[in-house]
């Protein structure tokens, strides 16, 4: 056994040295996007080759969405793309991990061009380190006009009973971190980041009347959950209203026709008080890989991806919520119902920066709990495990 | 010194190997005691060329592949890795410059295969003398050495099992060994989500894992003792009810009263061949909260409200048990009804002249002789169910998720949960210490039964 | 050989009486029930009976239930003949009670009198009870036929297994996307999803990761038949130093939970050079399949060695025994090998994943399926999906199907025996 074992290593080894490598003029950069943007990318990487036809490149696309990017990329780094988007609550992990590189070209134009808000979300102790691409990462309300009234819309008491009256459902996916989070933060708790470890609050007397709001929302007949695919199967036919994001606008008016409306998030019952329901906002940014051979080439596809007209472009073809300023000033923009409703309720919102990795799976556990009724537990006692578990480690 | 001599030799001390060399050089003549440092050279000084030359050239390409490849690697072995990712400003190109630091999975990973290679050549080359020294006592002996094409004759026949069993284990080897022994070093490591490339390092950290799984840690530890525990429950129950009804199923199809067997057979294979994946994703869907399962049972009027088939915590474990017998029984009817039918047919004749009920039948005479018969089988299943990843992931993800655990949820296995730990969390060192902890408790049950019952007691029987 | 059993008459007896009660039941369905809990129903059952509408719908069950009682009453005289003319109609009658409670919808909202559930709640006594007659005649028919009643346990079996798969073919053909409907049977019916699996290729180039898995399994099954082959011929029949040790290496060693071990694995493909390439993953299930061993060992066992010795006295090599003796006595064993070897490329997703990331024109089906039931996917591909599953399922149910005899021993051969 002992030659065998031999043998077969030495055969082994021979492959192992027979790597073969390949020298080529062009500039090769892989791209990373998500699997419905692979269309709208390959035209814009098409024009971007036009605009810089003094060099040869050779630009790969791979589908990686949005929502993987981080966990793909630290698979394996090096055979990650050059440049990939990626949501901002991404953003800490990435740079802690040294995935990132830092925005230095034409950083001032950037900077200028999009909001306040996408910078910050792109910037990690004072240095930005990716390009903001979208400013539509956020949830609101979508509802049936036939339904609820426009009144009604505002408080989420007034839509559960105007959706029981009509046998029809209010759709949330409380079992989710990114959107049960509107209730804590709504109630004034803090999820932050210090010494890059995650800060929550969420187990005090706020948080347990936040707690309380989500056990009778939960608990109500009218209350229904699930994934997207729940809401976009549902509404108009069993659900009348539903929180989520622009990326459903197009299917969900679709179903709904004349009797679509999207608004922000309504108020609700804390303690007897009405409160505005908070929401976490999002951007969606372009970054650009440490490992990257070529640094200036791929950062100049990061800069022409999010610059004006492409971010336009993903307005127009994908009704994607600009981060450009210029952008989010025009008329159609302004039209959009989904986008308004999305900037009225980020005056509510809060930075998804702050938020690390730990946080999802023991805030989903929660709403899990919540959504089953299982009340075997007092609250106090979930809460508290809850945020012993997303400050562990 | 005859071989046999030599063999007694092996018995009486240590190392039979270390022994071996000692002899061989003692005895060796000149060319036998050159081949200590020229591989093949007692071989080659003998006439046997082609052979001596193999020997030399894997000496060759060892050397090469240390000194180019290896080195760089074994040399950081002991921290794995020091320079961490550098970046240097470079104001002609108004950018930063970076270079990538060690790659400390890199490191490990490169530094156990040429560990590997290394423990494989030194068996090379202590065979390459052995062959010197066999060529040397042969010549003293006045025998005829084998040439080359005696060597090859002898692969098709004496040493046939080597030329079987070279392809299969250098494959074996690559993708499972080598792997394995990675995976369960990085136990030992703090490679997580912290720690990780490009722009991170990982190192040892000794038994802290181990410590933090057994109670150093209570969250974690918690978790890891309902989790294990829930793994047990499952693995017992999904075994034992799979077992019972797909043999009830096999004896309801095999009564010999029933018509059309192979139609009724193959309806239940129909679920085998439909992909697992595909099948229970389907089985997830139609379990699901607004699923067309719930759809049916209000459309009859039974219920007002949707089930929580996988939502709240029990229904979410009995419908898991419940799926898995949906997908397991196919499978043991299939395995038992074979056998069945092997059962000597006159121990049924004689109970029933005594009046015996068919229960009465299945129980005295069915069960223990099926028993009997499949213990090996029964054990695969269940170890088979102890890592049954497919059933669990696809239908619950694990969930419902509760907050008293650790990143888990109440249906999860261990085997799902270290999965979420890596994909999710890239939490590798604490999911390879979990997975160590699996290895052990399904190889350690797998190597007792597989030792101890008939299927390897009895293989010598046909002889 | 049933002929010569001769009927059971004590059950026969009962018959009729089955028959008689099962259209009073049906009519009892129609009985006025005062209003219960509030919902207010008040309007007659007679008046029921002959709005037209009902007389549609609930035609069926009155003719099997007039067929079942018309029978019935024949089998007061038992003949075979009879009998088995009584079980068709309690059979025809269970089967049309079913449709009757999956149209019960429909039907509820047509008549428009009354609230949906109230096939449960209101006219339900009878209506289950014609259920149970039904049921109960069937048994007895069967019982005094000499028939297993078995086959009713069979046939519910079936319907449990059957009917998932039967749902996944029919959505595969449903016209109206999305993954939940509050319905099961779909409102249109259409092809455009199997035409559009291989006409949309810019996104999921369903064509192309078909070929992709053939090509790797037909590749896998060959080179993993092949080694199991060897490997069992060599721990079954070779005996040399440290084989016992090999053999529980061989056991154990894959038991470590593979998709960590995958990481590695791939690494080492990366250095090689041959990370996201289609001979990966077939380097990788063959790998895996290879171990797999054991049942072909256990089938090898089994086969006498006296052949093996009177060949080798004879003067064949080792190699010879294995090529003309043992490969020939082991059809079995051969088949089943080579059907798990090809299946796995076409289930696996997991470690597909791990090797190939984002290259998706190297996918195989299963992970391009896989893929299209994730969160942003699953509305638009859900009904894609379904018929994509069924084109993967249907040439390896084909398989199992043909193969199936082989299957069976060579795994009862295999695994147990020994």
């Amino acid at each position: 056994m002992k030659k065998l074992l031999s043998l077969a290593l030495v055969l082994g080894l021979v492959l192992t040295m027979a790597i073969p490598s390949f020298a080529d003029d062009a500039i090769k950069l892989k791209l990373w996007g998500s699997q419905e943007d692979q269309a709208m990318l390959q035209e814009m990487v098409e024009s971007f080759k036009a605009a810089h036809s003094d060099e040869t490149f050779d630009i790969e696309l791979g589908v990686v969405g949005e929502p993987d990017a981080r966990a793909k990329y630290l698979e394996d780094p090096e055979a990650a793309a050059d440049v990939f988007a990626f949501p901002n609550d991404q953003i800490v992990d990435l740079v802690n991990a040294g995935a990132l590189y830092e925005v230095t070209i034409n950083k001032d134009v950037i900077v200028e061009a999009n909001v306040a808000g996408a910078i910050e979300a792109a910037t990690v102790d004072g240095e930005l380190y990716a390009y903001p691409m979208t400013a539509d990462n956020g949830y609101f309300m979508y509802y049936d006009k036939s339904v609820i009234s426009e009144e009604q819309a505002k408080s989420l008491d007034a839509m559960l009973e105007a959706a029981a009256d009509a046998g029809k459902k209010v759709f949330m996916d409380v079992s989710n971190g990114w959107y049960i989070a509107s209730f804590f933060l709504g109630a004034g708790g803090k999820l932050t980041v210090e010494d890059g470890k995650q800060i929550s609050d969420f187990n005090n007397e706020k948080g347990l009347a936040a707690a309380e709001a989500i056990k009778a929302f939960t608990a109500d007949d009218a209350f229904i959950t699930g994934d997207d695919a729940i809401l976009t199967g549902g509404i108009g036919d069993t659900i009348a209203a539903g929180v989520s994001g622009a990326w459903n606008a197009n299917a969900i008016k679709e179903k709904l026709g004349d009797n679509y409306a999207a608004t922000k998030l309504p108020t609700f019952t804390l303690d007897g008080e009405q409160v505005q329901m908070s929401s976490f906002a999002g951007f969606k940014l372009m970054g650009v890989s440490s490992l990257t051979e070529y640094p200036e080439e791929a950062m100049a596809l990061a800069e022409y991806l999010t610059n004006e007209e492409n971010q336009l472009k993903r307005f127009e073809l994908r009704g994607m919520g600009p981060s450009n300023i210029k952008v989010g000033q025009s008329e159609a923009v302004q039209e959009n119902e989904a986008l308004a409703a999305l900037a009225d309720q980020a005056n509510y919102a809060y930075s998804q920066k702050e938020v690390l990795g730990n946080y999802w799976t023991p805030a989903e556990a929660f709403g899990t709990t919540m959504e089953a009724r299982d009340y075997s537990k007092n609250l106090q006692t979930l809460l508290d495990e809850m945020v012993a578990a997303i400050t562990a480690q | 010194m005859t071989r046999t001599a030599l063999k007694q030799r092996k018995k009486k001390t240590g190392p039979g190997w270390i022994s071996q060399l000692i002899t061989m050089f003692r005895e060796g003549d000149l060319k036998t005691r050159l081949g200590f440092l020229i591989m093949g050279f007692g071989s080659f000084m003998r006439g046997q060329i082609i052979k001596g030359l193999l020997f030399l050239t894997s000496q060759a390409i060892m050397v090469w592949y240390v000194l180019g490849f290896a080195s760089q690697y074994l040399s950081k072995l002991d921290t794995l890795g020091d320079i961490g990712m550098q970046r240097v400003w470079s104001g002609e190109r108004q950018n930063f410059v970076r270079t990538p630091g060690d790659n400390s999975l890199l490191i490990l990973l490169f530094s156990v295969m040429s560990i590997m290679l290394f423990i494989a050549f030194i068996a090379l080359w202590h065979s390459s003398i052995r062959s010197g020294y066999k060529a040397q006592k042969l010549l003293e002996n006045k025998k005829r050495l084998p040439s080359f094409s005696d060597d090859i004759k002898s692969m098709l026949n004496d040493r046939f099992h080597f030329t079987l069993m070279s392809l299969p284990s250098l494959m074996v080897i690559a993708f499972t060994i080598l792997p394995t022994i990675f995976m369960i070093l990085i136990a030992f490591t703090n490679f997580d989500s912290k720690h990780q490339p490009p722009g991170n390092m990982f190192t040892w950290v000794g038994f802290e894992n181990f410590s933090n799984l057994f109670g150093a840690n209570p969250l974690i530890a918690n978790t890891f003792s309902k989790i294990l525990g829930w793994t047990m429950v499952w693995a017992v129950i999904a075994t034992v009810t799979n077992y019972l009804f797909g043999m009830l199923l096999a004896i309801f199809i095999n009564n010999k009263h029933i018509k059309l067997k192979a139609m009724w057979r193959t309806i239940f294979v129909i679920t085998i061949a439909v992909p697992q994946f595909v099948s229970l994703m389907l089985m997830s869907q139609i379990l699901h909260q607004e699923g067309p399962l719930n759809a049916l049972l209000k459309q009859f009027g039974f219920i007002q409200q949707s089930i929580p088939f996988i939502t709240d915590i029990n229904n979410a474990r009995l419908t898991v048990l419940s799926v898995n017998l949906w997908v397991g029984i196919p499978y043991t009817m299939l395995i038992t009804s074979g056998i069945l039918m092997n059962i000597p047919k006159d121990l049924y004749e004689s109970a029933s002249i005594d009046g015996a009920s068919p229960l009465k039948m299945f129980v005295y005479i069915t069960l223990p002789y099926m028993l009997f018969i499949t213990t090996p089988y029964l054990i695969t299943a269940f170890v088979g169910n102890i890592n049954n990843f497919n059933v669990i992931f696809l239908l619950t993800r694990g969930g419902p998720l509760v907050t008293e655990y650790y990143q888990a949820g109440k249906t999860d296995l261990l085997v799902t949960w270290l999965y979420r730990l890596t994909v999710e969390k890239q939490d590798y060192s604490l999911a390879s210490t979990i997975g160590i902890f699996v290895f052990f408790i399904t190889a350690g049950l797998s190597l007792l039964v597989f030792n101890l019952s008939g299927s390897t007691r009895r293989e010598e029987e046909f002889q | 050989m049933n002929k010569q059993r001769a009927i059971h008459r004590k059950s026969a007896r009962f018959i009729p009486l089955l028959a008689l009660l099962l259209p009073m039941s049906f009519l009892l369905s129609f009985i006025k029930v005062p209003g219960i809990d509030g919902l207010g129903f008040s309007s007659s059952g007679l008046s029921l009976l002959f709005s037209g509408l009902n007389i549609i719908n609930l035609l069926p069950l009155f003719i099997t239930a007039a067929l079942s009682f018309f029978f019935g009453l024949l089998t007061l005289r038992p003949t075979r003949a009879n009998l088995r003319l009584t079980a068709s109609a309690f059979t025809l009658s269970i089967l049309v009670f079913i449709y009757t409670l999956l149209s019960a919808k429909s039907m509820a909202d047509a008549s428009g009198l009354l609230p949906a559930p109230f096939l449960v709640k209101h006219l339900q006594f009878g209506f289950w009870l014609y259920f149970l007659l039904a049921f109960l005649g069937l048994i007895l028919s069967l019982i005094a036929l000499r028939q297993p009643s078995t086959y009713i346990v069979l046939t519910a079996m079936a319907a449990i297994w059957l009917l998932p798969i039967i749902w996944l073919i029919m959505t595969s053909f449903r016209a109206e996307r999305g993954a939940y409907t509050p319905y099961i049977i779909p409102k249109g019916w259409t092809l455009d999803n199997y035409i559009r699996l291989f006409t949309q290729t810019n996104q999921f180039n369903f064509a192309r990761w078909y070929l992709n898995t053939l090509f790797v399994s037909v590749i896998t099954c060959a080179a993993t038949t092949m080694m199991v082959l060897m490997i069992s011929f060599t721990f079954s029949r070779l005996r040399f130093p440290s084989r016992r040790l090999l053999m529980n290496i061989g056991l154990v060693v894959a038991m470590f939970p593979g998709f960590m071990s995958m990481i590695a694995v791939y690494h080492i493909l990366k250095a090689v050079g041959l990370a996201k390439s289609l001979i990966s993953l077939i380097l990788v299930y063959t790998g895996g399949g290879i171990l797999n061993y054991t049942i072909a060992k256990g089938f090898f066992d089994t086969i006498p060695r006296s052949l093996d010795e009177a060949a080798t006295i004879d003067g064949a090599t080792k190699n010879t025994v294995f090529w003309r003796i043992t490969l020939p006595s082991s059809k079995p064993i051969v088949v089943y090998t080579a059907i798990t070897a090809f299946i796995a490329p076409w289930v696996d997703f997991i470690f597909v994943s791990v090797i190939m990331k984002d290259d998706y024109a190297n996918y195989t089906v299963a992970l391009g399926l896989f893929r299209m039931l994730e969160r942003e996917h699953i509305y638009e591909y859900f009904t894609r999906f379904t018929a994509g599953a069924v084109l993967v399922a249907i040439p390896i149910t084909l398989l199992f199907i043909k193969i199936q005899k082989f299957y069976v021993e060579g795994v009862t051969g295999g695994a147990v025996k020994g």
